[in-house]
């Protein structure tokens, strides 16, 4: 076994942190624009979903840069937030978290709306005439059904967040114990001498971890898929 | 019971113009596909909103346009079984069963759970997904699980479309026990003629968006014979058994003057059938044929011949109606056919599959 530095401990952990918060709390939303999108017509709705793809042709650098003007110190949105919540994501991991919640974003929605798409409106309108009000069969009917697709699209989120680099770097910056993911680590160690051996290591771990990753959420999804059997 | 349907609507280019009453019992409605009987019922359960209605179910306002009335769906208080019952995929039998019975608040004094799946005979399939039922099945639950919401009125839209000919049967039976045991008004849609008069106390025809007849069973037999089905293939018979011969594996009904050997299981003895033989299944003889497998054979006088653009219809004199035969143009040539011959009538025993017992009541 490889045994784990005090500084490799702490990156993995902050990798781990960074991708699984950006993942879950971008959740909500991600359900609900992905509802919005499968069932709901409105203007400029083609505009919307090209905004939401945005981070996945953009070049990272350039998503992390428009972060930065937003929430940053002086940006518009952090200025705000600093005003009045006394709250900031300039160069905290919270902000790593941000940068990785909108880079897995088109992902997520992605996947979630499919799974809605697939749904038999009919269906739905069933549990209506059995006195169900539309929240109850959205909760009920709809979320359920489609919980597969969710896990699938928090998944990839979260695979997304631990492999982000760019828009991280950009926007938080690369400060150990703070901000410094894996692949941050891995930048680091390359640009000074002598840091190969370190890189190394570090890419076998996380080529480790992204294997447990994976194989945690299909043993998850493949549970799920056997308790929902609506795949007839 | 006080209702009013009164639906006027436009849908495209097609017009919906209907003024049904409903009465304690089952109520028919019948048509061909795209009449508008399920225009009418999806207005009923809300599930579309017409440009006008005044809907009224036990003296509750539904739908009134002139008040800018639509109550929604989920507060209407209609059951409605789906011609695909429509089961929730992710869950038991048994959860489909209770989900609207837990959302119903009221008292649930009419359906009771346990009578329920007794009735339809449903104890086995409790734990069962819905993947892992057939149709009859599933449309059992659709039936259990509409009544368990409480409902004032079932709707049920051609629910045994996607059965075969024994299953429609079994089902049938299930339904009207339903209505036996809890006596609530059902609204039936069928574009079947027997399924209808088997199950129908009143009987609404639609066509082309309107109602154009609307009856008990007895005169809706008649409406039917006599003006309604001049431009449909069917002839739907009413009948008796007369002798069931298992070994032989046929049933022999009596109609009248005339009998007819038919293919069917679960007949007996002394029963009363409705039967539907398709037009287009005869075939007629200018002399009587000697040795010939088909076990149906009538001498039958030529009233009228109807000659429209793609087949020819013969009206047989029948009993004291008519048993309508279509041929093609070229065999009306090839056989020089005559009003008021006498000539031989064919059909296979086979070809006579829809068959339904009723009860007189």
């Amino acid at each position: 076994m490889i045994n784990f530095s005090e500084e490799e401990v702490t990156v993995i952990i902050i990798s781990f942190k960074i991708a699984t918060i950006a993942a879950l709390s971008s959740l909500p939303f991600g359900i609900w624009v992905g509802f919005v999108l499968a069932r709901k017509t409105f203007p400029f709705k083609k505009l919307l979903i090209s905004i939401i793809n945005l981070p996945l042709i953009l070049p990272p650098v350039v998503t992390g840069y428009l972060l930065l003007i937003l929430f940053g110190k002086n940006g518009f949105l952090g200025k705000f937030l600093l005003d009045y919540f006394n709250f900031s994501f300039a160069f905290k991991w919270t902000g790593a978290a941000l940068a990785c919640a909108i880079m897995g974003f088109p992902l997520m929605v992605r996947s979630i709306k499919l799974a809605i798409e697939m749904i038999d409106i009919k269906i739905e309108n069933a549990a209506k005439t059995l006195g169900a009000s539309p929240l109850k069969v959205f909760f009920t009917i709809t979320l359920p059904i489609s919980i597969p697709g969710i896990i699938v699209g928090t998944t990839l989120s979260f695979a997304r967040a631990l492999g982000e680099f760019g828009a991280t770097i950009t926007f938080v910056s690369n400060i150990p114990g703070e901000t410094q993911t894996i692949s941050a680590a891995i930048y680091t160690f390359l640009q000074i001498p002598n840091g190969e051996a370190m890189a190394m290591r570090l890419t076998i771990i996380s080529i480790i971890v992204s294997i447990f990753a994976i194989l945690f959420s299909e043993i998850i999804l493949e549970k799920v898929l056997k308790t929902n059997k609506e795949n007839e | 019971m006080n209702n009013i349907i009164n639906i006027n609507s436009k849908l495209g280019t097609f017009n919906l113009r209907v003024n049904l009453k409903l009465i304690k019992g089952i109520n028919c409605l019948f048509g061909p596909s795209g009449s508008g009987k399920t225009t009418i019922i999806n207005c009923i359960a809300g599930l579309i909103k017409p440009e006008y209605a005044k809907i009224k179910i036990n003296n509750i306002i539904l739908n009134n346009t002139e008040d800018n009335y639509f109550c929604p769906i989920h507060k209407r208080n209609i059951g409605y079984v789906f011609q695909d019952s429509r089961l929730f995929p992710h869950l038991t039998v048994i959860k489909n069963l209770m989900y609207g019975e837990k959302l119903f608040k009221g008292e649930k004094k009419n359906f009771n759970r346990n009578d329920i799946i007794n009735l339809l005979n449903l104890e086995g399939l409790l734990d069962r997904y819905p993947y892992n039922l057939s149709g009859g099945e599933k449309q059992r639950v659709a039936i259990g699980r509409a009544l368990l919401s409480q409902p004032k009125l079932i709707i049920m839209d051609e629910p045994l479309a996607s059965l075969d000919q024994e299953k429609k049967h079994e089902l049938l039976n299930y339904i009207l026990r339903v209505y036996e045991n809890f006596n609530i008004p059902i609204i039936y849609v069928s574009h079947s003629s027997t399924e209808t008069f088997l199950i129908g106390h009143k009987i609404n025809f639609i066509s082309n968006g309107k109602l154009v007849f609307q009856g008990k069973k007895v005169d809706a037999f008649q409406y039917f014979n006599k003006e309604y089905n001049e431009n449909q293939t069917d002839n739907l018979l009413k009948g008796k058994v007369i002798k069931v011969e298992d070994k032989k594996n046929i049933t022999k009904i009596r109609v009248d003057n005339f009998s007819f050997f038919v293919v069917t299981k679960n007949l007996k003895k002394g029963e009363n059938v409705f039967i539907r033989i398709k037009s287009t299944d005869f075939i007629v003889c200018k002399f009587k044929p000697e040795t010939i497998s088909a076990l149906n054979l009538l001498k039958l006088k030529l009233s009228d011949i109807k000659i429209s653009s793609f087949l020819v219809t013969l009206y047989f004199g029948f009993n004291k109606s008519f048993l309508k035969v279509s041929i093609t143009k070229a065999s009306l040539e090839n056989l020089k056919l005559q009003k008021n011959q006498y000539y031989f009538v064919l059909v296979k025993a086979i070809n006579i599959n829809d068959v339904m017992s009723f009860s007189l009541t």
